[in-house]
């Protein structure tokens, strides 16, 4: 285990910027916080980014192909958007939260798994390096340890970094992560010893005092949700038609709010963008929660009201990935609890359902 | 009775207040007037409310009020059949009645709680005069301050200090319609410049078109398209809403600027003379964007060109579904 | 200033200004081949998102055209149209959107000359402002 400064940070990312990575961090975008390029500015962590961590695998849109029929009768599709994202720069995303690195894993499942690997998201994802930050106090929406992270689970982590007093203890975690120091170790050595960055080995005090600041960490970290019993009631056959439903969705607004900013949701639409003859075909998130989700072009839509599209939400979170996956998903980071308007809390859902005897 | 003074807004008038929405929900409960009774129980979250429908006059006990009732309750109100009871402020009986006046809701299927107003919090005010990433365990009102303890601190501010922008320049803070009024008059104007309102707007267009543009384009640009603020919005029922239109496609989701500012345009004309400044969507946007200035420039120009004010007159018609001969006339060649 | 031929769309009602072009036409009268007429029903037919779309997607300005108060042949279709358009007049002001970009006009079926006067006095001004940005996809 490694250690540095807190004050050295800086000069970490000057380091990695000078081994040519490119340098993600939280930035703030008017009143959140999301990731993006760092360009010489301080890095200041936030508890936990507004704006989810899957937005640098899976962004909100982006082209897919190009095409021209306006000239020939032959179409001719250009593939660049594909070949852009091959050419990306190498690329740290630093200041990640467990619950955030652990949403990677869970999206692996759905672009990067042996059934189909979707090119745009692995090859970010391969050239992307995560940087993950224990958490501070967790926050009072949090309930990640509930859905099986934690506060320092490294899940999803190739390097993790841990706060002990006026230090960082550094971890590494995967081979990508050890590759990442021994690319920029030569490199701390700054042009002042304000802009240089000491790295050296931690002892054993270092490690007992992250242990204790884990300790206490994890036992703050709202541990009451049933998840796995809400889990288990989800999975049976009859919790469809449960008159359940009806009273939990009762206040949803049908916003895409909790879907937007959960750091698993991966649902999207692919469209055309057609003028003249030329065009592009995009993808961009879409949400359950949209009536237009499931609307059929004959004009019949299988989920027409908001009590089926948030039954949707939670049985895919619940019960439909679990059964595709072997895990929830849900990382617990309590975004949808944060920001629903209504504060219509998913953890409550759980425990309603938890308790339930199905009829 | 005494006539009590801003400054004796205490815990008991609260208290006071909150015992009279949930008699006043019983009783409408019991004697069957009403089906449901829509109102504010606590939130899961500190500084949070959440809304809640009652049906049995005894769970009338979980209603509660105070100055973190901030959602606008009228926007569940043309989901519902039967009668409802609903608890509303000053601004939210004004989405109401242009529920009505837009033949949305009947004004014999409604039952109105009205509550004069004293605001409510921004918690984002709250936040930010906090600092940074403080996390907030517990939040009491107390009197006109709001107790906040939470990772090693303790803090009181003044609930003035952190009252939602609309609620600083809100014009009627006692609901214009009612079935029933709970709570006193005279502590609801206290403190409120509704003056101010409209001058930020004026000193807002004294800036150079560019700087304006910039100004918008800014605050656009963190649009997330979640349509929580359309979603928050009473006004905003239509069942198929411009912007999710497939033929004509009006917004793409897709390359944003341009088309998120069309969305925000067309949302703004279509709450243009209907728009009463509850704030709802501002406070559902996620991303903290800001638009407040073109609706409440929208109001000024409604007002000034028509003199017409929304929400007001529940015998009137709505703005667009009527017009005078001598509307303003000079723009047009 | 801009450095090629403006490109603008014209709203024009069926029963007044419509007809009003057509009369500048038959009587010869010369006005500048920069407008892209849309016959409309009435100017009420006229959702200010059509506007809007207009300039998103590169029209350099547009002109929207009715009968005159008192003559809709709907009765009232011009008169409410009018709110629709003060309402986005002052918003588009306020959103930092060029003025001039936009505009209004009453030409009647019997005044060609008016119509030609029009469409000059818009493609000048349209001119004037340059190239769109701002609202341009
Ligand atoms: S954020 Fe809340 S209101 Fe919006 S869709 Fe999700 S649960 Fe419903
Ligand atoms: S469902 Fe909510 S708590 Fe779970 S990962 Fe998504 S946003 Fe976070
Ligand atoms: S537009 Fe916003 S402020 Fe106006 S009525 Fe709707 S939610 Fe309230
Ligand atoms: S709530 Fe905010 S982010 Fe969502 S659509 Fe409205 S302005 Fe955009
Ligand atoms: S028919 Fe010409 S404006 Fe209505």
């Amino acid at each position: 285990m490694l250690k540095m400064a807190k004050t050295d940070l800086d000069a970490f990312v000057d380091a990695l910027t000078e081994a040519s990575y490119v340098v993600l961090a939280p930035i703030e975008e008017g009143e959140a916080t999301k990731f993006g390029v760092v360009d010489g500015e301080r890095i200041r962590i936030p508890r936990l980014s507004t704006r989810p961590l899957k937005e640098l695998f899976f962004p909100q849109d982006e082209s897919l192909l190009s095409f021209d029929c306006s000239g020939t009768p032959d179409t001719s599709i250009d593939m660049s958007g594909v070949l852009a994202s091959a050419g990306i720069s190498p690329r740290v995303a630093l200041g990640v939260r467990p619950c955030d690195a652990r949403s990677l894993v869970l999206l692996d499942n759905v672009f990067a798994s042996d059934d189909y690997r979707d090119p745009y998201y692995t090859l970010r994802r391969e050239k992307t390096v995560i940087v993950t930050f224990a958490c501070p106090l967790p926050g009072v929406a949090c309930f990640c340890e509930s859905t099986g992270g934690g506060p320092y689970d490294e899940t999803g982590s190739d390097v993790f970094f841990m706060e002990v007093a006026d230090s960082y203890l550094v971890k590494v975690i995967s081979e990508k992560g050890k590759g990442l120091l021994q690319e920029v170790s030569p490199l701390l050595e700054g042009s002042s010893p304000e802009r240089s960055c000491i790295l050296h080995e931690a002892d054993d005090e270092d490690i007992q005092a992250v242990m204790e600041a884990k300790a206490v960490r994890e036992q703050s970290v709202n541990t009451g949700v049933p998840v796995e019993a809400a889990v288990a009631i989800l999975g049976q056959v009859d919790v469809f038609g449960d008159s359940a439903w009806e009273e939990v969705h009762k206040k949803c607004l049908g916003c895409a709010v909790c879907t937007y900013l959960c750091p698993t949701c991966h649902c999207f639409d692919i469209g055309d963008e057609v003028t003249g003859g030329s065009g592009e075909r995009i993808r961009n998130w879409d949400s359950c929660m949209f009536p237009l989700f499931t609307l059929h072009a004959s004009g019949h839509n299988p989920r027409p009201s908001r009590k089926e599209r948030f039954r949707q939400r939670v049985m895919h979170k619940f019960n439909y990935f679990v059964e595709n996956n072997d895990c929830m998903a849900c990382v617990g980071c309590g975004r949808c609890v944060r920001n629903c308007p209504v504060n219509l809390d998913i953890r409550q859902v759980l425990a309603a359902f938890a308790g339930r005897e199905l009829a | 009775m005494n006539k009590m003074t801003g400054s004796a807004m205490g815990e008991d008038t609260r208290g006071a207040i909150q015992e009279g929405i949930r008699n006043s929900a019983a009783r409408m409960l019991e004697s069957g007037e009403i089906d449901v009774f829509i109102g504010y129980e606590d939130g899961t979250l500190p500084l949070r409310t959440t809304p809640v429908f009652i049906t049995r006059p005894e769970d009338a006990e979980r209603l509660v009020w105070g100055p973190m009732c901030e959602n606008n309750l009228t926007c569940y109100l043309p989901k519902f059949q039967g009668t409802v009871g609903v608890v509303v402020k000053g601004c939210d009986v004004r989405t109401l009645v242009n529920l009505i006046l837009e033949n949305q809701i009947s004004r014999d299927k409604v039952k109105i709680v009205g509550v004069p107003c004293t605001g409510i919090i921004d918690r984002d005010r709250v936040g930010k005069a906090l600092g940074t990433d403080r996390i907030i365990n517990n939040a009491k009102v107390i009197e006109r301050s709001l107790m906040l303890e939470g990772d090693g601190f303790e803090v009181e501010m003044e609930i003035r200090d952190v009252l939602a922008s609309s609620c600083e320049v809100c014009r009627y803070p006692v609901p214009v319609v009612y079935d029933v009024l709970i709570g006193d008059e005279s502590m609801a104007k206290d403190g409120k410049d509704p003056e101010a309102g409209y001058l930020e707007v004026e000193q807002f267009a004294e800036l150079q078109p560019d700087a304006r543009f910039s100004f918008f384009a800014q605050e656009i640009e963190g649009c997330i398209q979640c349509y929580a603020c359309r979603q928050a919005c009473p006004l905003c029922y239509c069942l198929e809403c411009f912007a999710d239109r497939q033929s004509p496609k009006w917004i793409s989701r897709w390359r944003g600027l341009s088309d998120k500012m069309l969305f925000h345009l067309g949302r703004v004309l279509h709450v243009a003379g209907r728009c009463v400044d509850c704030g709802a969507c501002r406070r559902a946007c996620p991303v903290g964007i800001d638009l407040r200035l073109l609706t409440k420039n929208m109001e000024k120009v409604v007002k000034d060109s028509f003199e017409y004010e929304s929400g007001l007159d529940i015998g009137g018609l709505p703005l667009l579904a009527t017009y005078r001969r001598e509307d303003p006339d000079d723009f047009i060649l | 200033m801009l450095d090629r031929e403006p490109k603008i769309v014209a709203f024009l009602c069926n029963w007044c200004s419509y007809a009003g072009a057509d009369l500048a036409g038959t009587g010869r009268i010369q006005y500048p081949p920069n407008v892209r007429v849309i016959r409309v029903p009435c100017s009420g037919r006229v959702d200010p998102l059509m506007i809007l779309k207009c300039l998103q997607r590169g029209a350099d300005g547009v002109l929207v055209s009715g009968c005159h108060p008192g003559d809709c042949h709907y009765i009232a279709g011009n008169y409410l149209a009018r709110r629709k358009f003060v309402l986005l007049d002052k918003l588009l002001d306020f959103f930092g959107i060029e003025k001039g970009r936009v505009h209004f006009s009453w030409v009647s079926a019997a005044e060609g000359e008016k119509f030609a006067d029009v469409v000059k006095q818009v493609t000048e001004t349209v001119r004037a402002l340059g190239k769109p940005t701002k609202l341009v996809r």
